[in-house]
């Protein structure tokens, strides 16, 4: 089975727009490739998110191309929750080709038994004062391995470029595994970039103090990722964030103790 | 801590240093101008190492430097600690790499690099990266580029420094945070010595 598709959306100049995206998949009986692209142009002084929560099953090859071209003064953020398939390979990106463009990735990847989430992000920053964000949340469970691949290049052309990137990962248990493969390529002598990485398991004493508060070790696991998602969580639509939250308690339950 | 001056990479392109930790050591490295790649492996449980590196480059010159902290038995740390500052033209290429076997559980691994940038026309890539497979392990990494605060310059000035003085004041604290680690004052002058600031 394969699925092929092809987005296109271009936010006109002032315009703001929310595009949010769930993605579900029944299992088949051999493996499946789901290969989208998605572009999107955001006009001067745009706004515009895109939303994907993406739970295909464990079968899914999820080979993705998000990228957007972000013209002056707008802004783009992709908010990228990767709970499903088998290997996913997705680095949503922005072009910052405008002046005073603003980019933003926030992304979760849950890579739970037999799963590779190999997720991540691009900034380009083409254009001066453009700034970007990333923040990339990952847990890795019952085997399975998350990795973080990002790039933040900027242009000799590109002047006060400030970029940031936080990547934290969590590691439940020995068998798991977790990578950050980030990149800079800085060509310009007036940026400003900040890139930080930590990959720790839950502490023992939280979970401890969780636990005597009458918890039972799931649950006090539940919540501490609940906890540590939370950043990210929070921009979702409601609805989508109770989704989202249901869903890791129902992959946590039985994965622990 | 016993500390170690090495020569990493000079005269000879991409070449490897590798050592095995048997004892705590702090690993200053004293870099080419070319390629050069040092590594450091963890084969002895309860070792602790720092790998300590700086460089100031002018007008043209260039680095690439790749350091790897492997551990592959229990218990071990290590902390890695690059400082650089690129003046007008200068180029610097950086890969860190921590990586931590599954058996290496209770490893706990840092890496800082830092960069200022004072000059104009530079490129600096920076990649930190991590290799996990283990769980009850401490890992992280930071990487910073970025020019010196102007209000720091401005305050300098407003006390009677110039604007190169002051520049060069800022250097020099940048550098003696990392300097102060090394324990060996021999080898501290010698790096000192070397930075030329």
């Amino acid at each position: 089975m394969g699925q092929f598709e092809r987005t296109l959306i271009i936010a006109e100049k002032g315009s703001y727009a929310h595009y949010v995206e769930g993605c579900t998949a029944p299992v088949y009986y051999a493996d499946a490739l789901h290969s989208a692209v998605v572009e999107v142009i955001v006009k001067p002084e745009a706004r515009f998110r895109y939303t994907t929560i993406q739970n295909w099953s464990g079968d899914v090859y999820n080979l993705v191309t998000k990228r957007a071209r972000v013209e002056e003064n707008a802004v783009m953020e992709w908010v990228d929750g990767n709970l499903g398939s088998k290997l996913t390979m997705k680095y949503p990106a922005c072009f910052l080709v405008g002046e005073g463009a603003h980019g933003e990735v926030l992304s979760i990847a849950y890579a739970n038994q037999k799963q590779h989430q190999d997720a991540g992000a691009k900034m380009v920053h083409i254009a001066s004062n453009t700034s970007s964000i990333i923040v990339s949340k990952s847990i890795s469970l019952n085997g399975g391995r998350s990795s973080y691949r990002g790039l933040v290049s900027v242009s000799s052309r590109a002047k006060n470029v400030k970029s940031r990137v936080e990547c934290d990962a969590l590691i439940l248990d020995e068998r798991s595994a977790s990578d950050t493969f980030p990149v800079m390529d800085i060509n310009e002598s007036s940026a400003n970039i900040e890139h930080e990485a930590t990959v720790s398991k839950i502490g023992e004493e939280k979970l401890f103090y969780l636990m005597s508060r009458g918890l039972t070790e799931a649950e006090a696991m539940g919540l501490m990722v609940s906890g540590f998602i939370e950043p990210i969580v929070k921009e979702l639509p409601l609805e989508y964030a109770v989704e989202l939250n249901r869903l890791i308690e129902l992959e946590m339950e039985g994965s622990v103790g | 801590m016993r500390t170690e001056y090495i020569k990493v990479g000079v005269g000879k392109v991409g070449s490897n240093t590798v050592v095995h930790v048997e004892q705590d050591t702090q690993f200053v490295l004293d870099l080419g101008d070319q390629d050069c790649s040092f590594s450091v492996i963890f084969q002895k449980s309860g070792v602790k190492a720092e790998i300590i590196g700086v460089y100031n480059l002018s007008g043209g010159q260039k680095i690439k430097l790749e350091t790897f902290a492997v551990h592959k038995v229990p218990h071990t740390q290590c902390f890695t600690y690059i400082k650089g500052v690129l003046m007008d033209n200068s180029e610097s290429d950086y890969k860190g790499k921590i990586i931590i076997e599954k058996n290496a559980q209770q490893t706990n691994s840092f890496l800082e690099d830092n960069v200022v940038v004072i000059g104009q026309n530079t490129r600096n890539i920076s990649q930190p990266i991590l290799e996990i497979d283990a769980d009850d392990v401490k890992a992280s990494h930071s990487a910073t580029t970025g020019r010196i605060n102007p209000d720091e310059i401005f305050y300098l000035e407003s006390r009677g420094l110039s604007e190169e003085e002051s520049q060069n004041l800022i250097v020099e604290g940048f550098f003696a945070s990392l300097l102060g680690r090394i324990e060996d004052e021999r080898i501290r002058d010698k790096v000192k010595e070397k930075l030329n600031v």
